[in-house]
């Protein structure tokens, strides 16, 4: 007797019935990628900001408000400005441990116009600069002259195009490597720039809010610290030697992140557990009810000579073929909206979000697939045995 | 009513996708609105995806209920195009706000991508269903 077909032509007449199972094992599916996708663009996202600040120590003004200006700049994105003294940088580049030191100057546009939104421009020392030039030279070869400026890769603009800063139009040279951080919302530029938009917007009679001169007044010293020494210490030794100045090890600065990190991944552990278990009690349920209701069709196949393993064979079957349509449905729906959503992902858990690449996508596509294909058949085991032990005859009689 | 639904699910479901993309584009998934009540760059492109969304809806609820297959094709086709203006045009045919952290770049726009995709999607499907039907008729 030949059942190859039939379970086939079991899903295709019992549509509804196929979908309804199909829809369980895609949201079995959906939860085991959607969230496995979820929780590693966490992980890559600490990896990304901690790469991204690249410097060891970070040096900014010892007042309350800079220190919070700083981690708004860095980690939750708002633009900011504040200034101390350009000398503070000789003083840090002779601390015992410091390698680099590296000035940086924070200057934020305001908003202005109807969709615009303040931006925040960070002007680098090319000659000393290790923090942002290595990013640069992954995506542009050359050195940045003035009124150039490279993008980060939420700023609108393709490199060509120019993005006006203080009435000055900046060619854009290129356009950085999404990083999943607050740093992908900055303009970057040498501060012979910055102190030409400054010059240019003083003139025009509209000054930034706190313009101060890079030549004079730095916002940041980025510190790499020689091998042997602890950032935290050489932090330490800053923060205790030079006057008017407050340094923080980056590793510090992200713990926090982290932390939040590990609980937004905890939450979504939980509710992908708490999901998959209620998702996989009702698959069971559902096989077995639908096997109930299958009896009398299975005690006909019975009786017309199909053996109990090829009874099980067939709501096996179903099971594989339906729970491979759930399985791709599943993926793809969670494929689409994490990667369409990303963006509104960061915005909501509030946190670096840097989706992995695509061979880390694939293998987790794999590896949900295989779950859902073993979930299905597996619900479908107990509705199998039963059906595959019908007594025939009763069934038919009671009929 | 259900006999249409069930001889053309996949109209009705772009039907679902046209209203929501439209719903959608109006309320939770439009751009951000300013206080002072000005609009926006991409305040454009919601007007198209809401435009869409009610061309979409049309077309397949014209599909839905017309009796010949080949003029339910021919509705489904109108829906289709629709649903592909409204997937690809934020941001191309229709800007969209400066900073791509922004509610039109988050939400707006892959919220017209996924309605809009599966409008397309839906519809075309269904186009190729109702023609090789009607021609099955015809042979």
């Amino acid at each position: 007797m030949n059942l190859k077909k039939l379970p086939l032509n079991n899903l295709s007449h019992n549509a509804g019935r196929t979908v309804g199972l199909a829809i369980l094992v895609a949201l079995l599916a959906f939860v085991a990628y959607g969230g496995s996708l979820v929780m590693s663009s966490l992980q890559n996202g600490i990896g990304s900001l901690e790469a991204r600040l690249g410097a060891d120590v970070i040096v900014a003004p010892a007042t309350a408000k800079s220190q919070q200006d700083l981690n708004d700049i860095l980690i939750d994105g708002v633009p900011g400005q504040f200034y101390m003294d350009a000398s503070v940088l000789d003083e840090v580049a002779g601390i015992d441990g410091v390698e680099v030191a590296s000035p940086q100057y924070y200057l934020s546009t305001m908003k202005a116009g109807c969709c615009s939104m303040p931006v925040q421009i960070i002007g680098f020392d090319p000659a000393t600069d290790f923090t942002v030039q290595p990013w640069i030279e992954r995506t542009y070869g050359g050195d940045l002259g003035l009124d150039q400026v490279v993008v980060g890769c939420n700023i609108t603009g393709a490199p060509g195009a120019t993005i006006k800063l203080y009435g000055v139009e900046c060619g854009i040279v290129s356009k950085l490597e999404k990083t999943g951080t607050k740093l992908d919302n900055a303009v970057f530029a040498t501060n012979e720039t910055v102190r030409h938009l400054i010059n240019e917007a003083v003139e025009r009679g509209f000054p930034p809010d706190s313009h101060e001169d890079p030549a004079m007044r730095i916002s940041t010293v980025q510190v790499k610290v020689a091998d042997g020494y602890d950032p935290e210490v050489v932090a330490g030794e800053i923060t205790l030697r030079v006057r008017g100045a407050y340094a923080v090890a980056t590793r510090a600065m992200t713990s926090s992140v982290a932390e939040s990190v590990s609980g937004i991944a905890g939450v979504i552990g939980v509710l992908m557990g708490v999901i998959w278990v209620l998702a996989a009690a009702v698959l069971v349920v559902v096989f077995s009810i639908a096997g109930k209701h299958r009896a009398k069709e299975f005690a006909v196949l019975r009786v017309i000579g199909a053996s109990r393993k090829d009874l099980s064979g067939v709501v096996v079957k179903e099971a594989v073929l339906i729970s491979a349509l759930g399985a791709v449905a599943g993926i793809v729906a969670a494929l689409v909206v994490v990667l369409a959503f990303n963006g509104a992902l960061e915005a909501a858990l509030g946190v670096p979000f840097l989706t992995p690449d695509i061979g880390t996508m694939a293998l987790f596509a794999v590896g949900a697939f295989a779950v859902a294909m073993v979930a299905g058949p597996a619900a479908s085991a107990v509705s199998a045995r039963r059906l595959s032990k019908v007594d025939a005859g009763q069934v038919l009689r009671e009929e | 009513m259900a006999d249409f639904l069930k001889r053309r699910p996949l109209v009705a479901v772009s039907f679902v996708a046209a209203v929501l993309l439209a719903v959608g584009a109006l309320t939770f998934a439009g751009p951000c609105i300013h206080e002072d009540g000005s609009a926006a760059v991409c305040h454009a492109a919601a007007h198209a995806i809401v435009a869409c969304g009610v061309v979409g809806a049309v077309g397949s609820l014209a599909a839905l209920f017309l009796r010949g297959d080949k003029a339910a094709a021919a509705a489904a086709v109108v829906s289709a195009i629709a649903g592909l203006f409204a997937a690809v045009a934020p941001g191309t045919v229709f800007g969209l706000c400066m900073m791509q952290t922004m509610r039109c770049w988050t939400v707006m726009k892959p919220f017209a991508l996924v309605c809009g995709g599966v409008l397309f999607v839906c519809a075309l499907i269904a186009v190729i269903a109702l023609l090789r039907k009607g021609r099955g008729r015809a042979a």
